[in-house]
């Protein structure tokens, strides 16, 4: 015993051994966080933790315990099938990796989320490796006695390295006894007694959610749970003093805790992180490799010319990278994009590592650096020692192939997909909540629906009174209280999007892995900040659709144009470019077509390659939320003189006119301003990134503050900065990463704007993906003055295409245009038509391609067969009259000799009545999900001046002030959380979009409308603010019963596929037809 | 109009007159049904609970009005119009009030038959040769539909008539005639009359409806344009057979409802009795009858009603639920004399029972008497379960279902919830499982004896949570020689959050409580307890006596 362990009572300090986290899902009722700070709040010596089958909360316990100076040991809890329970704490590294390997084994036989380990498995790992285990007796003095029970605990207790039993005050009715009990089988066994509360929480008062998680558990009310939930409150870690007091007739179990701690010595810091090594070339080392490729990388960039600058530049990178050894992380990333390049997959490196000129070089990131002024001085820092990070978007439908290449290159063993921790957030924590209060149905769909997405707030008072009900009814609030604690518990583990972690040894000796929902997945069980926390270098390996549509028009112009582009050589800078960007042009532009990005370009005005990396970060919720962006604008635009807080924030915020927008420079300010080491500010950066809840950020907010303020800064811009900051820790650009993303604006606009038809093709053949839908894009590519032709049963390719017409090459839409279509069948479609030529017929359609009866009506649907003289619903009566073995499957003899069985499927369908202009435009909708015929809102453009409703082109011209009724269909509705019960529509019609707001009283009164109406006129002021036009909303009234004019006749079909209402609605009224069901344009 | 084919249609007579069909079609019925009759204009809608929700099942006229409709989810309902009133679907109770409606009508036709295309909300009549009744047929609709509307469940609600030759020519008029008046269509003029409605009114299938509106054939003419074998060709052959049946070209036959209770036993008096004693010897024989058919069927009735309907037509009904289904004519004779002896004074024959029914309408398989097991030496006597239930059956039947309770045990931690007085009538919980129940406390800790209230005694202990040194109870000071405890009973905390009124806040689920075994000099066993934790909770914490061992 220590000097330093006894306390000022005299004592020796206590150390709980048996606490559980929330990572033991429904069952702990506290964070990894929130046990450590307790633990250090009451003087314990130590803390161990041990979760369920899982080590997945240690790391967060042992980053907060490093915080808090709280010795931590990691540990798991091994539940068996059988039922027996026991905490194992390794000694060392080895035992550590023993454990890790024992879960692994119990996870992987196990389907996803569980652990199937049994008694031989414990024997096995107590042979092999020194731990220290604890055995959980069971809760029941029977059971402690049964046979069973010493059966099990024996042979473990033979082979242990060390073996305690542990004595639990649980405050029932024979706690003595069940005292005396243990003690005397731990005599007969020889296995000594252990002092602990089994802590399930930090602190008594979260009982209540506990016994709550205990509800959810068992899938019952607190009403019913009866002895499923707890008799007390009193698992909770208890201060020494108390420990002291209730072991005083075990003082064996109070010493027992000071061999566990002298046994176990291993700390998380132990695992050393290597880096994959063999993989590379084995002559050379891997910083011998790393030069010789980015030297050789650099001379292919420049043609044999680097400049001066940017050898500097690289010999500076490369002896840091040396010095810190990450020379083997840059080369892999390396391998893995060398790869993709050979398999033609279009990819590009983001990261605060990525835009260093190495990685230039190397050919991970395609942004010049010198188009950039100096942007990456520090994208690794020697002294904050941390890792570089590297994302690597590839074409979302190929990553696939970059995933299983990583697998085949370094095995499953030493390659695995890092973890995401699924919490609660608000609507699933009410929804749970709701359950175990027993709230009914009712109320509890009232409750979610006011529970706006995946918020981390739970409703307000104002939205439970907006859902009609009380928040002060005891049983509503009691709901919200207990949701407002869970939200942010995880509740399960799922496999991150692309973070993939790869290791020089065994994987699984460092971290368990666990199998994944998906088949032949596999993922361990920390997520990226776990990683972080221990320096362990991962690679994101992520999907961009964006890259998919880049890659499919760079395939159609050397196609179609002859012209051969890849990223690097889009031509630079150009100006007609931006011209186009100014005006807000930008539908299906990446990034900078959002309704927030499209009002802010033309306020914002890129001119060059540095003002589109800030256009894209500016639009962030960091920016707004630190109010920086309007400052940035007025200097900008020259209405405010660019000054700087102090001279040394000039270094900092010299670039962004002295206004900070990257997420580095508001970490820079921390340093510059208010005196944080760097090793801080990355703490501050982490904090808000990750352990959002406990409380540190505060503390660091008032440093970072008054540190500004004492340093001579304003306390409101001092203020402003640690908004920015909190904003930045939810959803923070850097400037690499915009620098990345930037690049690909400019590349995605430059190719919009010379190559639209081919631009245009790419995106619908990528979809989904972006803002916009195909009518949209389609409507883009007419403005700009693309042809755009119908999917045609003799001319169309399976996807969107490009087709050489007299004078230009226009654009073809593609058999995936149509709604329901396999890609099987527009596959067959093509491959009969160029084995036998055009089709005649339906009949010989049906026949030569085999296309099933449902496939058939479908092409009939989308109007295919108009060339061959057949509107859709003469082609649907034809195709109704083929015999259905003729559908089914061609008959091969008829093919053979050109023989037509049957015939005359289009006789009679004269007598068909024809579709009205109206229809047609709506089946097209329904079939292609846009039409190139007409617009719905151009066919009622009679109605709409009878109603006096404009067209949406005069409130791009309206003058602000002016009072306007316009007219259109709403495309969009959004109600961000954010904007505080504001609706924003977008409408459209045939002359251009028009943007609507609703304020929250006009909501109110018009809510019907606001919710329901697909056709909707508006009366409101025109708010003109720069080149952004809203028109804000006095009157709102619904036209949708026009649309059913547009129809020769009540139908009450199903109609997808134009906007919808707030949200999906389905009418199925048999006899009130009152509204097609239109699906929404996103 | 050609007669029908006599092969197609053997259960129709001979077509001596005209055959008359009406339709009958209730909008809004689930919604109608269920509501009060002066709330029937609010907006209300049905709920079912289906995957990803809660969505509507049916709407009223007001509530469609407002952009209601079925389909729609719960949430979207109550954005648009939130101050909706809501209930759940209960088809089934629907579905009575439809039948109940139906028994209803048979006054004015005995084949009253349920709508095969509209099961939930239509009803088919064969009114053939009823009409003179009523002084024709308009009359005789406008009877029904005010005897309707004065009936306590068809006050306001929607319904839609309509009489022709053919049922689908009357179901086409009932459901798309247009509005809700009554429709007659003269003899033979069935196709006329049909002709301009929508194809759906051919109750066709869902898939021919779509195909019928993306080829723009809108009414039953645009169809009927068409040669016949063109349509088959492409809709198969129903749609064809459903205009042939509506023009009176092809027969039709509906069904009427199934008789209802298979175990029921009736008399009809020729001459009305008033004296209860002479209704309880009609009812001892009515009991006898049902028990024969039970007992052949290998029935036993869970439930017994008997109907008594006097002379002016009112009726009395007496429900008697057995705890044990049973067939014993003895044991359901001595459950009705029970009743009838507690009936005595509110006894009202009037002018005198005519008819009277008794029926089992829930019944289960009679088990077997099963006979104890010889259990060698063990001699255990199995609990008579069928005497028991007769037993328990009389005594409900004597003293009322209220006042026949048993102690129930119930998973409370806090002692004097753990056990509760139920009706006899309602089944025991079952047990919880042997995980569930693992923070149960063992019986041998609990006293024996619980006072109904703890009782506040004086204690000196030591803080913060030793046993007691002695104790006052009733004025006795008491010295303790031996303690055990404490055993910590947190209070159920939910409850507390959740009684709303501040006066629910007993000392009962007040605070935590310390409970400990005490013996005193003596040699008494107490089971007392210290209210609320020194320290956590308050600073003076009170003690309770709150049972003794024996």
């Amino acid at each position: 015993m220590s000097a330093a362990a006894i306390n000022e009572h005299g004592d020796n300090g206590f150390a709980e051994l048996a606490a559980m986290s929330n990572f033991s899902f429904l069952q702990g009722a506290s964070h990894p966080q929130e046990m450590v700070q307790q633990a250090a709040a009451l003087g314990y010596r130590a803390l161990g933790l041990a979760d369920r089958n899982t080590l997945a909360g240690v790391v967060r316990a042992h980053a907060a315990a490093k915080e808090a100076g709280l010795r931590f040991l990691p540990g798991a809890r091994l539940v068996t099938q059988c039922g027996f329970e026991v905490i194992a704490y390794p000694c060392d590294r080895d035992a550590y990796a023993a454990l890790s390997q024992c879960l692994t084994r119990g996870n992987r036989r196990a389907t996803k989320g569980d652990c199937l380990l049994t008694m031989t498995d414990l024997t096995e790992l107590a042979k092999q490796a020194a731990l220290v285990w604890i055995v959980i007796p069971p809760r029941r003095n029977e059971a402690i006695e049964a046979a069973s029970f010493r059966d099990r605990l024996a042979p473990l207790a033979a082979c242990a390295h060390q073996i305690y039993l542990l004595l639990t005050p649980f405050y029932g009715a024979d706690d003595a006894a069940r005292f005396n009990l243990l003690q005397t089988l731990a005599d007969w066994l020889g296995v000594p007694v252990l002092a602990g509360f089994d802590a399930l929480y930090h602190a008594p008062e979260r009982r209540p959610l506990q016994d709550a998680m205990a509800c959810i558990r068992a899938h019952c009310t607190l009403a019913e749970a009866g002895f499923r939930l707890a008799a007390n409150a009193e698992r909770h870690l208890k201060p020494p003093a108390e420990a002291q007091r209730l072991f005083a007739d075990h003082p064996d179990a109070l010493a027992a805790i000071d061999r566990v701690l002298a046994a176990c010595n291993f700390s998380l810091d132990e695992l050393a992180y290597q880096y994959p090594k063999d993989a590379f070339d084995p002559e050379l080392t891997p910083q011998a490799l790393l030069e010789k490729l980015t030297w050789a990388g650099a001379r292919a960039r420049f043609d044999g010319a680097v400049p001066a600058r940017l050898r500097d530049i690289l010999r500076h990178e490369l002896s840091l990278i040396e010095q810190l050894s990450y020379a083997p992380y840059f080369l892999t990333v390396h391998d893995v994009v060398r790869f993709a390049r050979s398999r033609q997959i279009l990819c590009q490196g983001r990261g605060s590592a990525a835009n260093s000129a190495v990685c230039y070089c190397l050919g991970i990131t395609a942004v010049d650096p010198s188009r950039l002024d100096l942007l990456f001085e520090r994208f690794i820092s020697a002294e904050r020692n941390e890792p570089p990070d590297i994302d690597v978007d590839f074409e979302h439908e190929r990553r696939e192939e970059i995933i299983q290449y990583i697998y085949r290159k370094y095995g499953r063993h030493r390659a695995g997909i890092a973890a995401t921790v699924i919490t609660y957030r608000s609507r699933s924590a009410v929804r749970e909540m709701a359950k175990v209060i027993g709230l009914s149905d009712d109320i509890a769909a009232a409750l979610l629906g006011v529970s706006w997405g995946s918020g981390s707030h739970p409703p307000s008072r104002a939205q439970v009174v907006e859902a009609g009900l009380d928040p002060d009814a005891p049983d509503i609030a009691l709901t919200l209280h207990l949701a407002a604690q869970i939200i942010g518990f995880p509740r399960h583990l799922s496999q991150h999007v692309g973070g993939f972690v790869i290791t020089n040894d065994r994987l699984d000796t460092l971290v368990p892995i666990g199998n994944a929902a998906m088949a032949d997945r596999t993922f361990i069980e920390w997520d990226k900040d776990d990683l972080d926390a221990l320096g362990m270098l991962k690679i994101d390996v992520l999907a961009l659709g964006m890259l998919t549509a880049i890659r499919r028009s760079f395939d159609l112009i050397a196609a179609h144009y002859g012209r051969v582009l890849e990223l690097a050589s889009v031509p630079a800078e150009d100006s007609a470019v931006y011209d186009m960007l100014c005006r807000a042009e930008s539908i299906g532009v990446f990034q900078v077509e959002s309704r927030a990005q499209m009002a802010m370009l033309p306020r914002l005005k890129p001119r060059d390659f540095y003002d589109l990396v800030i256009e894209v970060a500016i639009v962030r919720p960091g920016p707004i939320q630190g109010d920086m962006v309007h400052p940035y604008l007025r200097r900008r635009n020259g209405e405010e003189a660019v000054a700087f807080p102090s001279q040394e924030l000039e270094n900092v915020l010299g670039k962004t006119l002295g206004v900070p927008l990257f997420q580095e420079q508001a970490m820079r300010i921390a340093v510059v301003a208010a005196g944080f080491t760097p090793s801080e500010a990355d703490r501050l950066r982490r904090a808000m990134a990750t352990f959002r809840k406990t409380g540190i950020i505060h503390e660091f907010g008032l440093r970072l503050v008054d540190g500004m303020v004492g340093r001579g800064y304003e306390r409101d811009f001092a203020e402003r900065c640690f908004k920015q900051i909190e904003g930045f820790g939810e959803y923070g650009f850097p400037e690499s990463h915009a620098a990345s993303f930037a690049l690909l604006v400019y590349v995605s606009a430059w190719l919009k704007h010379h190559y639209p038809a081919a631009f245009c093709a790419a995106l619908i053949n990528s979809q989904p993906m972006g803002f916009y839908a195909p009518a949209q894009l389609v409507a883009e590519a007419k403005r700009q003055g693309v042809s755009v032709l119908p999917v045609c049963i003799n001319a169309s390719d399976i996807e969107a295409d490009l087709e050489a017409q007299q004078d230009a090459i226009a654009l073809r839409l593609g058999f995936n245009q149509i709604a329901g279509l396999t890609r099987a069948d527009a596959e067959a479609l093509v491959a009969a038509r160029q084995q036998g030529g055009a089709f005649d017929s339906v009949s010989d359609c049906a026949l030569r391609a085999g296309l099933g009866a449902a496939a058939l009506e479908r092409l009939a649907r989308a109007d295919v067969f108009a060339m061959l003289g057949l509107s859709r619903r003469q082609a649907l009566w034809a195709v109704r009259a083929l015999a259905p073995e003729q559908k089914a499957d061609a008959l091969p003899l008829f093919v053979a000799q050109g023989v037509r069985p049957y015939g005359a499927e289009e006789a009679g369908s004269d007598n068909l009545p024809p579709l009205s202009p109206g229809m047609e435009v709506l089946e097209d909708y329904a079939a292609l999900r846009l039409s190139l015929k007409n617009h719905p809102v151009a066919l009622l453009r009679t109605q709409m001046a009878k109603a006096r409703a404009a067209p949406l082109k005069t409130l791009q011209d309206a003058p602000s002030g002016r009072q306007l009724r316009v007219a259109g269909l709403v495309v969009c509705r959004q109600r961000p959380g954010s904007a505080k019960g504001v609706v924003f529509l977008t409408l459209e019609d045939e002359t251009g979009n028009g943007n609507i707001v609703i304020w929250p009283d006009r909501f109110e009164r018009f809510r019907r409308v606001a919710i329901g109406a697909r056709l909707v006129q508006i009366e409101g002021r025109v708010q003109r603010n720069g080149a952004v036009v809203h028109l804000v909303a006095e009157r709102l009234h619904d036209m949708s019963d026009l649309l059913l004019d547009l129809m020769a006749q009540p139908a009450d079909g199903k109609l997808t596929d134009l906007p919808k209402p707030l949200r999906p609605k389905r009418q199925t009224g048999r006899r009130t037809p009152r509204e097609m069901a239109w699906r929404g344009v996103e | 109009m050609s007669a029908p084919p006599a092969h197609l249609t053997p259960d129709l007579p001979p077509p001596s007159f005209e055959r008359r069909y009406l339709a009958l079609w209730f909008p809004y019925w689930h919604t109608d049904a269920s509501m009060v009759a002066h709330e029937r204009a609010q907006p209300f809608v049905l709920v079912t609970q289906q995957q990803g929700g809660q969505r509507l099942a049916a709407a009223n006229a007001a509530a469609q009005a407002a952009g209601l409709a079925a389909g729609m989810t719960l949430a979207d309902a109550r954005a648009l119009v939130p101050c909706v009133q809501t209930a759940m679907l209960d088809a089934a109770a629907s579905a009575r009030r439809l039948r109940r409606c139906a028994a209803s009508l048979q006054s004015f036709t005995p084949w009253v038959g349920e709508d095969r295309f509209a099961p939930q909300d239509g009803l088919m009549l064969d009114v053939s040769g009823c009409a003179h009744l009523f002084g024709g047929e308009r009359k005789m609709l406008a009877e029904m539909r005010a005897r309707f509307a004065r009936s306590n469940q068809g006050a306001g609600v929607g319904l839609s008539m309509a009489l022709a030759g053919t049922p689908g020519a009357a179901w086409g008029l009932a459901h798309y005639g247009g509005g809700q008046g009554d429709i007659i269509v003269p003899p033979g003029h069935e196709a006329e009359a049909v002709l301009e409605l929508p194809v759906a009114a051919l109750r066709l299938e869902a898939a021919q409806l779509d195909l019928c509106r993306r080829l723009g054939l809108v009414r039953i003419a645009d169809l009927a344009r068409f040669p016949r074998h063109e349509i088959t060709r492409r809709f198969g052959a129903l749609p064809i057979l459903r205009m042939e049946q509506a023009f009176g070209q092809a027969g039709e036959s509906v069904n009427p409802y199934l008789p209802p209770p298979r175990f029921q036993a009736i008399r009809n008096l020729a001459q009305s009795v008033t004296q209860i004693e002479a209704v309880q010897l009609l009812v001892d024989a009515l009991c006898t009858t049902l028990a024969a058919q039970l007992h052949e069927a290998g029935r036993g009735a869970q439930a017994l009603d008997l109907l008594l309907t006097r002379s002016d037509n009112a009726r009395l009904r007496l429900h008697v639920p057995l705890a044990h289904p049973s067939a014993d004519a003895a044991h359901m004779a001595r459950l009705f004399a029970e009743r009838f002896a507690r009936l005595q004074s509110g006894f009202d024959a009037g002018f005198g029972i005519e008819t009277l029914v008794l029926m089992a309408q829930r019944h289960a398989p009679l088990a077997p008497p099963q006979d104890a097991l010889a259990l060698q030496g063990r001699g255990r006597k199995s609990v008579p379960v069928a005497a028991l239930a007769r037993f328990a059956d009389r005594l409900v039947s004597r003293l009322g279902a209220r006042a026949v309770v048993r102690p129930v045990s119930w998973p409370s931690h806090i002692p004097e919830r753990a056990a509760s007085l139920q009706s006899l009538t309602i089944a025991p919980p079952d047990k919880q499982d042997e995980a569930a129940a693992n923070d149960s406390p063992a019986s041998a800790t609990r006293p024996l004896f619980l006072l109904c209230a703890p009782e506040p005694i004086e204690v000196i202990a030591e803080i913060p949570e030793g046993a007691p040194f002695r104790f006052r109870w009733r004025r006795v000071l008491h010295e303790v020689v031996a303690a055990q405890g404490p055993e910590r009973i947190g209070a159920e905390w939910w409850r507390q959050a959740m009684s709303a009124s501040p006066d629910d806040t007993a000392h009962n689920i007040a605070g935590t409580r310390d409970y400990f075994r005490i013996e005193d000099a003596n040699g008494h066993r107490f089971w007392l307890y210290r209210d609320g934790l020194y320290g956590r909770e308050t600073l003076s914490p009170r003690w309770f006596m709150h049972g003794v061992f024996p």
